[in-house]
């Protein structure tokens, strides 16, 4: 199997960092093939190869195992593959990464970092490539796994007083609470890098929240830690938002759930995924809020309208902001945030 | 002249440049008496130096405070010539103002055009006001320095990161250089170690401190022992060498600053400030600012420090709670997931445990009442009768027996009135290729199976739960497991879990059997990942029980 002609096939996301091309598309096509029958021996075979044939971790894993994963979004975003489909590639690439990872010599000493995925993200494998691109660069890594509880990271800084936190986020619905994760982070005394395509094109938002930088490979990860981090970094308060407005959005939120459900009336088994569509909507408006930038919120539902398994489309969207905005009529940001996702929905077919 | 400006917090000061604003109301057009020896009189009887000049620049009339202020001045005196630099620059550099010293004091003036030509210079003299001012500027960018200070030492709870503002935060503010001389508070290293930081350093430098250092470094040997605690400033002069822990572009010391960084617990160690051989000297402000800043860092060490100790040991204690990694086991493929519902700690009331035994594997699945550390360390005691007992017995349901007589004598079993549901089982290989998986039960909520062709099936199993009854019963399944087929064990965490559009609703088993139907055939850590998955998405950050999954699959037929 090829990669798909089409929009699809191109990659989203910022350009690659332009490099020696050692892993051209043939390898990833045969490697997006191993995926499909999910034959964890030969997609093995392949990364390992082109260590032999002596390609960088970084290479492997960002320009062969990160890019067929955007592929495998892709195919699963529109239903091409199952979510069980989708779940058997990235643990056959969660093993390759494993594979690499187990192949590389021994940790270096330029410093230690902690990479954490924020709270309710569960896809780790782009935050494993990370780790194992940031080791392979020098540097003692932690990895606290998916969706880590604020507490829990926390308490390991105290404990441990890295020199810099990598936070992925990949929806920027979670914005808001990788925020409160990089507020506790500065909290402690430690400088969040931040990644992943959830705080906006370009981190356009990562600033906002309190980190001090944006990458968005794990090739950027390593370079950005190789800067003057420390010690001047600022730690401490994170700059305050222009309102905090989305406070009381997100107050609102069961309430704003049952509002749609009673509008909606959904078949009983689509109870569940309506509830989860409006929760997700509504942390979409507050972090668009949060971060001053209704942009965010029509990016989130522009994306809603493309996810083909969304059955019943833009009506329920349409119903959703509505509701939304009679409800929160007292919040001038919502009102006219959610004003601009509405007209993108009726201007788009 | 006693106020310094540092740092460049000098700013404007007190408006310095500022003109005084013209007369407001131009003195009313009354006749003037033609009186030259009132004229002089009013003249010398004013506060600000009055100097004239005619067209050329030459000084006409000076007044009695003119005599004081500036007694270079003259009639005659060219201003042009130098005499009072600062006026020379500002009749030079054509401005009509200036503020300076001169003399030793603080002299401000404005210069007023003179109808006949010339002009008028009005000279105050400042220096009172101007100290002031400075003293007060120079308290305020202290306490504005003790302020970030204190919140910077405030911020963390790790020595090392606690160390390494304690050397950022003073450069370049009191010093160009600044180094903590400390004792680590690991046991058998009595060696003090040094870290430094230095304006233009990309970040600290860190090392061992010879034992010339701690003797080259007057007060130092004090401040380590607690036997001084007023900082004092040393001149070049009596310096020893301090080149081992400066950078090498750094230069010879000016002046060096030592104070003891006192805390509750005795010294936390010395603070060591270094300024340039052209930066002044630390005078009596700056020492007590060093001792003031010296005394926070060293409480927020010996804070960092008591805080490290605390953390290792509950550290190593949770290490003992935490989830097991577990064994590979031919034939078998298993994952374990778990959330403690505290969520800093990691470790409560539920557990699971594999072992390898000579046919396959030994896996437990159990459930402590309670949550937090007292339930943890419940699972502790379980996990480690588990693990001797089974040296004695395997099969399952006399396990079970075992283990509930060894819990129901254990002291204080009974005051405790905890009890503990459990699966236990073992694999070995079937005929088929799959497994035989035997499970004994301890009131446990039953394993589903994922079977080949994707339907899921209860494994009713049942049993009394253990550790409560001296005379339970318990009972045991055989299960057959064909290759690729999977049975999951989990707590009641899992089902209960209340989340949903309403946050009441109970996760509920008939959504776990949807969720595991939908991943049918993945391997087991891929399916635990997604139950974890989808029960947090359910929870949505509501607080929850402790959570735990074990799957245990037949492996594929090579």
């Amino acid at each position: 199997m090829s990669r798909p002609d089409g929009p699809t096939a191109a990659a989203p996301g910022p350009p690659a960092v332009p490099g020696p091309a050692v892993v051209g598309p043939e390898v990833v096509a045969a490697y997006l093939d191993c995926l499909d029958r999910a034959d964890l021996p030969a997609a093995t075979r392949i990364a390992t190869g082109l260590l032999d044939a002596g390609s960088s971790v970084a290479d492997v894993l960002v320009d062969l195992v990160a890019v067929t994963q955007r592929e495998v979004g892709l195919r699963w975003l529109t239903g091409r593959w199952s979510v069980a489909q989708e779940h058997a590639a990235t643990h056959v690439s969660e093993r390759v990464v494993e594979a690499v990872a187990a192949r590389s010599g021994p940790t270096g000493d330029r410093g230690h970092v902690v990479m954490a995925c924020v709270e309710g993200e569960w896809h780790a494998l782009a935050a494993r490539i990370v780790v194992e691109v940031v080791r392979a660069a020098g540097w003692r890594v932690t990895f606290l796994g998916a969706s880590v509880p604020v507490r829990h990271l926390v308490s390991y800084l105290h404990q441990t007083g890295p020199d810099a936190v990598l936070l992925s986020c990949v929806q920027p619905s979670r914005l808001i609470r990788a925020g409160r994760m990089i507020e506790a982070c500065r909290a402690a005394g430690v400088p969040v890098v931040a990644g992943g395509p959830g705080f906006g094109p370009d981190g356009r938002w990562a600033a906002a929240v309190g980190a001090v930088a944006w990458g968005a490979t794990a090739r950027d990860a390593a370079r950005l830690l190789a800067g003057p981090l420390c010690p001047t970094t600022p730690t401490g308060p994170v700059p305050a938002a222009g309102t905090d407005e989305y406070v009381a959005v997100l107050r609102r939120r069961r309430d704003l759930v049952q509002l749609v459900l009673r509008e909606v009336a959904p078949e009983p088994d689509r109870v569940e995924d309506v509830a989860g569509a409006v929760a997700q909507l509504v942390d979409a408006l507050a972090a668009a809020i949060r971060v001053g930038d209704p942009g965010l919120l029509v990016e989130f539902v522009r994306w809603q309208t493309e996810v083909p398994d969304a059955r019943d489309g833009s009506p329920l969207l349409d119903t959703m902001l509505r509701v939304c905005a009679t409800a929160l009529t007292e919040h001038p940001h919502a009102g006219n945030y959610l004003r601009q996702a509405r007209t993108l929905l009726t201007t788009t077919p | 002249m006693t106020t310094t400006h540092r740092d460049g917090h000098a700013g404007p000061v007190s408006g310095g440049g500022q003109v005084s604003p013209a007369p407001a109301h131009p003195s009313p057009d009354g006749p003037l008496p033609a009186d030259p020896q009132l004229a002089r009189e009013l003249l010398d009887g004013l506060a600000e130096a009055v100097v004239t000049t005619d067209r050329a620049g030459r000084v006409t009339l000076v007044n009695a405070m003119a005599g004081q202020l500036l007694p270079e001045l003259t009639p005659g005196t060219d201003l042009t010539r130098g005499t009072v630099p600062a006026l020379t620059r500002a009749v030079t550099g054509d401005t009509a103002t200036f503020d300076a010293e001169h003399r030793g004091r603080r002299l401000r003036g404005v210069c007023r055009p003179l109808a006949g030509g010339g002009c008028a210079w009005y000279v105050r003299d400042v220096t009172d006001e101007h100290a002031r001012t400075d003293a007060l500027l120079a308290e305020r960018s202290r306490t504005a320095f003790l302020a970030r200070a204190g919140s910077r030492l405030g911020l963390s709870l790790h020595r090392e990161q606690t160390l390494r503002s304690a050397v950022t935060l003073p450069v370049p503010y009191l010093a160009d250089a600044a180094l903590v001389v400390h004792r680590p508070p690991q046991p058998g290293e009595d060696v003090p170690h040094w870290l430094r930081y230095a304006d233009g350093d990309p970040a600290p430098v860190g090392g061992i401190a010879d034992p010339e250092l701690t003797g080259a470094v007057p007060g130092l040997v004090e401040a380590l022992s607690g036997a001084t605690t007023d900082p004092s400033p040393w001149l070049d002069a009596e310096l020893a060498d301090l080149d081992a822990v400066l950078p090498p572009e750094f230069g010879r010391p000016g002046t060096v600053l030592t104070s003891p960084m006192p805390s509750a617990g005795g010294p936390a160690g010395a603070l060591i400030l270094v300024r340039r051989v052209g930066r002044p000297g630390f005078d009596q402000r700056d020492i007590e600012l060093a001792r003031e800043f010296a005394a926070r860092a060293g409480s927020a060490v010996a804070a960092a420090e008591l805080y490290g100790e605390q953390a290792h040991l509950a550290r190593v204690l949770q290490h003992s709670l935490l989830p097991p990694e577990l064994p590979p086991v031919p034939g078998v493929t298993l994952a374990g997931g778990y959330r403690s519902a505290g969520d800093s700690l990691r470790i409560g009331g539920d557990f699971y445990e594999v072992f390898r035994t000579a046919t396959g594997a030994l896996f437990a699945l159990g459930d402590v009442c309670g949550k937090g550390v007292g339930a943890a360390v419940l699972t502790g005691r379980v996990r480690q009768s588990l693990q001797t007992l089974r040296l004695v017995e395997q099969r399952p349901r006399e396990l079970v027996t075992l283990l509930n007589r060894a819990l129901f004598d254990s002291p204080d079993a009974a005051r405790r009135s905890q009890f503990t549901t459990l699966l236990l089982g073992t694999t070995e290989p079937g005929d088929d290729g799959g497994l035989r998986v035997r499970i004994a039960g301890g009131g446990h909520p039953s394993p589903l199976v994922v079977r080949a062709d994707g339907s899921i099936v209860e494994a009713r199993v049942g049993g009394m739960p253990i550790g409560a009854f001296a005379s339970a019963t318990f009972v045991e399944v055989e299960i057959r497991l064909a290759p690729g087929e999977l049975l999951l064990a989990y707590t009641d965490g899992v089902t209960e879990a209340r989340g949903g559009a309403a946050a009441v609703e109970m996760f509920g088993e008939q959504r776990l059997r949807q969720a595991l139907a939908a991943v049918a055939g993945l391997p087991p850590a891929a399916v635990i990942d997604w139950l974890l998955q989808l029960v947090d998405e359910w929870l949505d950050g509501e607080s929850h029980d402790d959570i735990a999954m074990l799957a245990v699959r037949a492996a594929d037929p090579a």
